[in-house]
């Protein structure tokens, strides 16, 4: 299938499922928030989302029989960078409420102001860091 | 049981959309994110603006149920407040992302594949979480016990 093609039925299957969780569970698919909230376990709210990140893990299985190119890392970045990268998404997630799934799909798909801020915000600073490290000589 | 199961099934079509559209690929992202990159892709605009429609016309129409089908309420952030924690912690994201080529969705995809590099993203990113919270708890307490011991001594703010 055509590149374009295949980046338009990925998006779809996102934006469909992150609605999935509205329609059923009145829930914002945002990953971040869904994720970092089992580090505070609540009785009757953690059990969904240990099944919500079950469903990613093993949806990436399924991606080695539908497209294993998906799993493929051609950037293989030095682990130091992989780590600090790391640090500062989940630093950041939390004190910016949200992350790509969050503020980019579900919080622009209802037009919040504050996610359109925010994507906004880690664009241009994922933008700014890209470009300065390859520039550097990463 | 259903909710689990709905649970399971957004997460794992969320997997398989990030992977069919090639978004748990980190070179996919830094060849949008790196403006200087010599292969410099709009793909990741592509996907963001498929993603984006769809949830946007779904969520009008389901939106005139009203309530969700397995739960009391929507809960559905209403805060128009543009904060210094949503611009900069956004930011600070921003740049974890740039650097890696990762955000938490495709890590979580790729981390069957054994790789160390989603393996070690999850952890420090999980880390980084624990002490954003941990500073957010300290935060509170020190703002707790500043208003306890303004309201113990009223007159120490006019002194």
């Amino acid at each position: 299938m055509h590149d374009l093609t295949l980046s338009l039925l990925g998006g779809v299957i996102i934006g469909g499922a992150a609605a999935g969780l509205m329609l059923f569970k009145g829930r914002i698919a945002g990953i971040s928030g869904i994720y970092s909230g089992l580090l505070t376990p609540k009785p009757s709210d953690t059990a969904w989302r240990v099944a919500f990140v079950l469903g990613l893990i093993l949806g990436g299985l399924a991606l080695r029989v539908i497209h294993p190119a998906a799993l493929q890392d051609t950037l293989l970045r030095p682990l130091w960078v992989v780590a600090l990268g790391g640090l500062l998404v989940g630093i950041g997630v939390r004190f910016g409420s949200g992350c790509t799934s969050g503020h980019g799909i579900c919080g622009l798909g209802r037009l919040s102001r504050r996610s359109i801020v925010a994507t906004l915000s880690f664009t241009l600073s994922g933008m700014a860091a890209a470009t300065l490290y390859a520039w550097i000589g990463g | 049981m259903a909710r689990l199961l709905v649970a399971f099934l957004v997460g794992a079509g969320f997997s398989l959309g990030l992977g069919i559209s090639e978004m748990t690929q980190p070179q996919t992202i830094i060849q949008f994110l790196d403006l200087g990159a010599a292969s410099w892709s709009y793909k990741l605009l592509v996907v963001m603006f498929a993603a984006v429609t769809t949830y946007g016309l779904l969520l009008k129409l389901m939106l005139r149920r009203a309530k969700p089908v397995l739960a009391p309420r929507y809960m559905i952030p209403t805060g128009r407040e543009l904060t210094k924690p949503l611009i900069l912690g956004s930011a600070v994201f921003g740049v974890g992302w740039g650097l890696s080529g990762l955000c938490p969705g495709p890590a979580l995809s790729t981390l069957n594949t054994g790789a160390a590099r989603p393996l070690l993203f999850i952890a420090t990113m999980t880390l980084g979480m624990w002490l954003q919270g941990r500073y957010t708890q300290a935060q509170e307490a020190r703002q707790a016990r500043a208003a306890r011991q303004d309201n113990a001594n009223p007159n120490a703010q006019a002194a």
